[in-house]
């Protein structure tokens, strides 16, 4: 499992899609940091006035990790949509089938693999409020919850993905439909939130991005905790069984 | 006392796909020391038949068991001691043929301590070692075959399944594959499928024909290339008389005009009947040219079977 893990994530590092997804995503979120750290300076002597209002962890964290999650939505199906997908096109998936590991290890190593590119990509975005402990004090409990939010979040939303590069031979099929239902669920959760209060939760209840906001607003929140693994779990699951169908039927 | 568990054993292999029965009730045995050539048309079920022995696929009907060991119940064990090349090599173009065979020997649990010598074994034997470093996708086609075989052998299994190993290369480099797969066949068992005759000829101890999904004959190899070869004659006559006279010779029991002055001869080879038609071609004065015993009979025999099997579906 952790062979298959191993030579995932440094097949990944040797493709160019996966530097060019990191390093644009990371451009795009920097400077969304960068416009939000502007307007902070701008606001924040009429926050000093008024003696209160909210801190700069407080002001930049939700804004910066709502944008890194919207910008991501559009970057994780990139790199899940090889895994599974992939290896049908190259022909390469008899020599995992046709090895003395399960269905179970096989996917488990892939989502491995891929939660070590995330965890990439979760870094490289912490960066960004860490930057500022050089200059300020920043409230390190609700930078980490944001975080661990994050990493959540794209720990579900790559689930999703590599479900979906089991299902198809076609990557780009697997990328499109990922994004596609990610965006879906936004947007069924915004329209929602239009419609007024049970709709809010009942239809924003299946979109990853309505349980990563506690998160950012510095709660620690356990039914968005099992939200999320629920998620990741459930599209394992699917993953593994689509695999084992593979087998089955073809 | 020497192991005598057959390698591969299966038995009353089917494999439906839809209302299709792509393999029906398919037998199959693997002993040490041998190779098997599985012969058949293209889309047959070969592939299906070694997807199936290999784990890859599962079977709708039927068992099969590796080394003594269940491939349904404990596909973990059993396909350690199976070494398995698809009919596209599964290869990874942005690895190299070190990281590549060391991620196969790790794969199929070969212990990190010894990798390094499999992978160097496997690249000794299938003359990679000049290319170690090399990424695969730079490969030429017959170099990355042989990377295919090397993942096959590379954590020393004992029984390997070969699809199509020769497939789409030129002949030099067949001849090279070939030569590997015999000398791999001395210490391994080996099944072998393929579409071409002579590859069977060359290479297997035992054949098994395969057409529509079922095996329509398997046996020795040797047959074909000794006593069966003789029961018919080519001969090539300057000035050939007509039927009767040959018909009279005898021993002959049929003659089949295949051009100007050759004939196929059906004779019975156990009474000297050869030499008896030399001797009376050369009296009369027929203008002997050429007489040679019939060595594509493995090649009648396919065709005989797979056409009476189509004919009698139709």
């Amino acid at each position: 499992m952790l062979t298959i893990a191993a030579r995932e994530l440094a097949g990944l590092f040797r493709s160019p899609v996966a530097w060019v997804v990191l390093a644009g995503a990371q451009l795009v979120t920097g400077f969304i940091f960068l416009l939000h750290l502007e307007s902070y300076l701008q606001v924040q002597p009429k926050l000093i006035e008024a003696g209160a209002g909210p801190g700069v962890t407080a002001f930049l964290v939700p804004r910066l990790y709502g944008a890194a999650a919207m910008i991501h939505l559009f970057a994780i199906p990139l790199l899940t949509m090889q895994l599974i997908a992939g290896e049908r096109r190259l022909g390469t998936l008899p020599l995992l089938l046709g090895a003395p590991v399960s269905t179970l290890e096989i996917i488990a190593g892939k989502f491995l693999g891929l939660l070590g590119i995330l965890l990439a990509m979760v870094a490289l975005t912490a960066l960004m409020p860490l930057s500022l402990a050089f200059f300020t004090d920043l409230d390190g409990g609700a930078v980490a919850l944001a975080i661990a939010g994050h990493l959540l979040f794209v720990a579900g939303a790559g689930a999703l993905g590599l479900y979906m590069s089991t299902v198809t031979r076609e990557p780009t099929i697997a990328a499109t439909a990922t994004l596609g239902i990610l965006l879906a669920l936004l947007l069924l959760g915004e329209w929602g939130r239009t419609l007024g209060k049970p709709w809010a939760d009942l239809l924003g209840w299946p979109a990853p991005a309505t349980h990563l906001d506690p998160f950012l607003g510095g709660l620690f929140d356990s039914a968005a905790v099992m939200f999320f693994v629920l998620f990741a779990g459930l599209f394992v699951t699917f993953a593994v069984r689509r695999l084992d169908n593979d087998r089955l039927q073809r | 006392m020497p192991d005598t568990t057959p390698l591969i054993d299966a038995t009353g292999l089917c494999r439906d796909y839809g209302a299709l029965r792509a393999v029906d009730t398919v037998d199959l045995r693997l002993e040490r020391g041998e190779i098997v050539g599985l012969l058949g048309q293209n889309g047959v079920g070969k592939t299906s038949t070694m997807d199936m022995l290999c784990g890859v696929l599962a079977p709708t009907a039927g068992a099969i068991a590796i080394d003594g060991i269940d491939l349904l119940e404990e596909p973990r064990r059993a396909k350690r001691a199976l070494g398995y090349l698809p009919e596209q090599p599964p290869l990874y173009p942005d690895m190299s043929v070190r990281g590549y065979l060391a991620f196969a020997a790790a794969l199929h649990g070969v212990h990190r301590a010894e990798r390094r010598e499999a992978t160097d074994r496997a690249m000794s034997l299938c003359g990679l070692t000049d290319v170690a470093r090399r990424p695969i996708g730079n490969l030429s086609k017959g170099y990355r075959q042989r990377v295919g075989i090397a993942q096959a052998i590379v954590h020393d299994p004992a029984a390997i399944v070969l699809d199509e190993p020769t497939v789409g290369l030129d002949p030099i480099q067949i001849r090279a594959i070939r030569a590997l797969i015999a000398e791999l066949g001395r210490e391994h068992g080996i099944i072998l499928s393929t579409h071409i005759l002579p590859e069977v000829q060359a290479l297997c101890s035992r054949v098994a024909i395969m057409h529509h999904g079922r095996i329509l004959h398997g046996g020795p190899v040797s047959a074909f290339t000794e006593e069966a070869a003789s029961d018919r004659i080519t001969v090539t006559l300057r000035r050939a008389p007509v039927d009767a006279e040959i018909r009279a010779i005898e021993g002959v029991n049929d003659i089949e005009h295949i051009g100007p002055g050759r004939l196929r001869l059906r004779v019975d080879p156990h009474r000297g009947t050869p030499e008896r038609i030399a001797e009376t071609a050369v009296h009369a004065g027929w203008g002997l040219v050429e007489m040679a015993p019939d060595r594509a009979s493995l090649e009648q025999l396919f065709v005989e079977l797979t056409s009476a099997d189509t004919a009698a579906q139709a």
